[in-house]
């Protein structure tokens, strides 16, 4: 009677997730090896919408089309939203000064980038660097402004995730929305969520990743509303497949990994890392749960694709995250108020300006610690395998093992 | 749902004061010391420096060769203000222009002083564009022109002179020498030794701004003598494409007993004077 009480709730019910996540896991890790020699060498012929504003130095102009950099002739006169055909010879990812014929433009798309942009303006009339750039970051998915200085203290603490992918915003955005159900059922909750993601997708300019993001997002959090345990993991995972069947280059995309890792780990970790944090004050260990949970999954892929790995990133983590949902719902807040009603829009910049001042202060500081972070090769898979391991063990025995023993010494 | 309130409640006022604080402290650090402070920015290859008089006015002269200049107003100028109120073009070179044509956009400029001269470039035609549409009224200014404000710092250009002409851009280069009681900077833009002595300019200065980053053709002796500056700035990129600065000059300015600060070596040179004595921070 005992054993069996031991065994069977980890054996019927959690045992199938973890393999199934573990064999999703190699899957998807196996996809993004496989596929990426394929397309990076040769002639090729792309067509693609032009999706940012070229950079423009002297003679050359460079963008980002599909998956692959160009620098491109500065007298083709490219715009956001362009189709275009581009032709040539690929060498590691990059276009050189290959040809290029404007076929058209997406409207909609280009609508889209001329709201942005006025969106961008008044944030730019508010705030001032750096706070003004991660804004626009974090609210509309815009990275080109980030000072160069306050990109290589992101990067160096580990938290450059926050503004360079929409996708992480998104989960996290809508994780939090999805928190927020303390006045309101849960269902509303859910269904306000929902409209947030849409309307946050169409306004970074609804790129694929973040389609994609969105999609994941609202799988998963719709399913929580079902209440039932397993159902969003499972359709999250459901979802991503489906993605990745269609297009399996999604797999190599930072948006769309970190993304679904995220949400994964907010579906995974949430309520046991606040279980865990209950020495803290309610409210802050719900906020850093969502974090925590967030980053358990993404980090080591932040490492993958960025290279140097601070020791005091967890801690940066840890301590600055917190600041970026509220950060966004309120920049929403005062994105609308800056039409409508300027005195008020005012007075929140400098609300939303303490939070990002915090978040940015703290970022510099942890920079600047005399702490050396170690300077991982990127792109290295053996530190990655060995972290989701060591995840993987860890949750299992303090999910089972201990309250096995637990359990048995009780009785 | 009762207890849900509460728990909120006390979110909220912990945020509250938390963002009460950060404002009344950022507020209380940033109102002005009595005192002028000069700062050198790190732009790289280019200029920009930045004052704050010490009524609490900002001056703001070139804009360096990029937006990185957007960072170091960042945290210059107080979170509740985006006024430069005097904002200075020495010439229309990329390396001096760039970084102005977004300060343009996102803040109110009170009054624009630039020189006679124009450039055929796009960021020129931008830099144009963006004063049309912002309806930033620009200055001509030469020698002799003057500004006093209310707290005693005079802003005096000494050069470029009436009616100039010249194939050089740089040699129209606005210069202006700001003083507040008995301490003087002289900046310079890229006003070059074909240029030198500037109209007017015989007594000594405490802080000289190096014309054209330190080049070869950046001084005449004689005239720099004259000047006795205690500290000179060049403000240069390092590892620049011109090999600036120019180690001759360097030598030069050690042997009349200037102490030379570079912002590629020092990053950030901070001058702060009360009228009186003075002295120097540097970030590296």
């Amino acid at each position: 009677m005992r054993r069996s009480r031991i065994k069977s709730p980890f054996i019927n019910r959690k045992l199938p997730i973890l393999v199934f996540l573990l064999l999703f896991l190699s899957l998807f890790f196996w996809r993004v090896f496989s596929y990426l020699p394929i397309q990076t060498d040769g002639y090729l012929k792309v067509r693609s919408t032009l999706l940012e504003e070229p950079k423009e130095y002297g003679k050359w102009q460079y963008f980002s089309l599909d998956v692959y950099r160009v620098k491109a002739n500065s007298e083709h006169e490219l715009n956001y939203g362009d189709i275009l055909l581009i032709e040539g010879e690929v060498t590691k990812s990059r276009f050189t000064d290959p040809k290029i014929r404007v076929a058209g433009t997406s409207t909609w798309r280009k609508i889209l980038f001329n709201i942005r942009e006025g969106l961008r303006e008044k944030i730019f009339e508010y705030f001032s660097e750096p706070q003004a750039s991660l804004l626009a970051g974090i609210t509309l998915g815009s990275k080109e402004d980030l000072p160069e200085s306050f990109k290589d203290s992101l990067i160096q603490t580990g938290t450059i995730h926050v503004v360079v992918v929409s996708g992480y915003n998104i989960s996290v955005v809508a994780g939090f929305l999805v928190g927020l159900s303390k006045f309101i059922k849960r269902q509303y909750a859910t269904i306000f969520a929902l409209l947030v993601i849409v309307f946050y997708t169409l306004l970074v300019g609804a790129e694929p990743p973040a389609v994609r993001a969105a999609i994941m997002g609202s799988v998963a959090f719709a399913a929580i509303t079902l209440g039932r345990q397993r159902l969003p993991l499972y359709s999250l995972i459901l979802a991503a497949l489906l993605m990745t069947v269609i297009s399996p280059i999604v797999v190599t995309e930072v948006g769309f990994q970190l993304s679904f890792l995220a949400t994964a780990g907010i579906i995974l970790f949430q309520k046991q890392l606040l279980n865990f944090l209950s020495f803290l004050p309610k409210p802050f260990s719900e906020d850093l749960s969502t974090t925590l949970a967030a980053q358990s999954l993404v980090v080591p892929v932040i490492f993958y694709h960025f290279g140097s790995v601070s020791a005091i990133s967890p801690v940066a983590n840890a301590t600055t995250l917190w600041t970026i949902p509220i950060a966004t719902v309120l920049g929403f807040l005062f994105i609308a108020a800056s039409f409508t009603l300027p005195f008020f829009a005012q007075i929140l910049s400098w609300v939303v300006w303490s939070f990002l001042f915090i978040f940015t202060s703290l970022v510099e500081v942890f920079s600047k610690l005399p702490i050396t972070s170690f300077e991982f090769e990127p792109k290295q898979i053996l530190p990655i395998s060995v972290y989701y391991g060591v995840l993987v063990l860890a949750v299992y025995y303090f999910k089972y093992v201990r309250k096995a023993k637990a359990k048995q010494s009780k009785s | 749902m009762l207890e849900k309130l509460k728990r909120s409640r006390v979110k909220v006022s912990l945020y509250a004061f938390l963002v009460i604080n950060i404002l009344v402290w950022s507020f209380y650090l940033s109102l002005p010391d009595g005192k002028l402070h000069l700062k050198v920015l790190d732009v790289g290859q280019g200029d920009a420096v930045y004052l704050e008089t010490p009524g609490g006015y900002r001056i703001l002269v070139d804009g360096g060769p990029d937006s990185r200049v957007l960072k170091h107003l960042g945290s210059n100028v107080p979170f509740y203000s985006r006024k430069i109120d005097l904002l200075i073009l020495t010439h229309p070179q990329a390396d001096h222009l760039t970084g102005l044509v977004e300060v343009a956009k996102r803040y109110q400029i009170g009054t624009l002083w630039v020189s006679n001269s124009e450039n055929n470039t796009k960021i020129f035609a931008e830099w144009q564009q963006v004063l049309r549409r912002k309806r930033i009224n620009k200055i001509e200014v030469s020698a002799g022109d003057k500004i006093t404000l209310p707290d005693k710092t005079n802003v005096l250009v000494v050069w470029p002179k009436k009616d100039l002409k010249s194939a050089d851009l740089n040699s129209y280069s606005v210069v202006v020498l700001v003083s507040f009681g008995n301490f003087d900077a002289l900046l310079t833009g890229d006003a070059d030794r074909q240029v030198q002595p500037y109209t007017g300019m015989s007594s000594p200065v405490e802080v000289f701004k190096v014309p054209h980053h330190g080049s070869k053709t950046a001084l005449n002796e004689g005239f720099v003598k004259t000047l006795s500056p205690e500290i000179s700035i060049i403000s240069v990129g390092e590892r620049n494409s011109y090999g600036h600065p120019n180690q001759g000059l360097i030598n030069f300015l050690e042997t009349i007993a200037s102490k030379v600060y570079r912002t590629d070596k020092n990053g950030t040179v901070e001058i702060v004077s009360d009228g009186n004595s003075w002295y120097t921070n540097s970030q590296r």
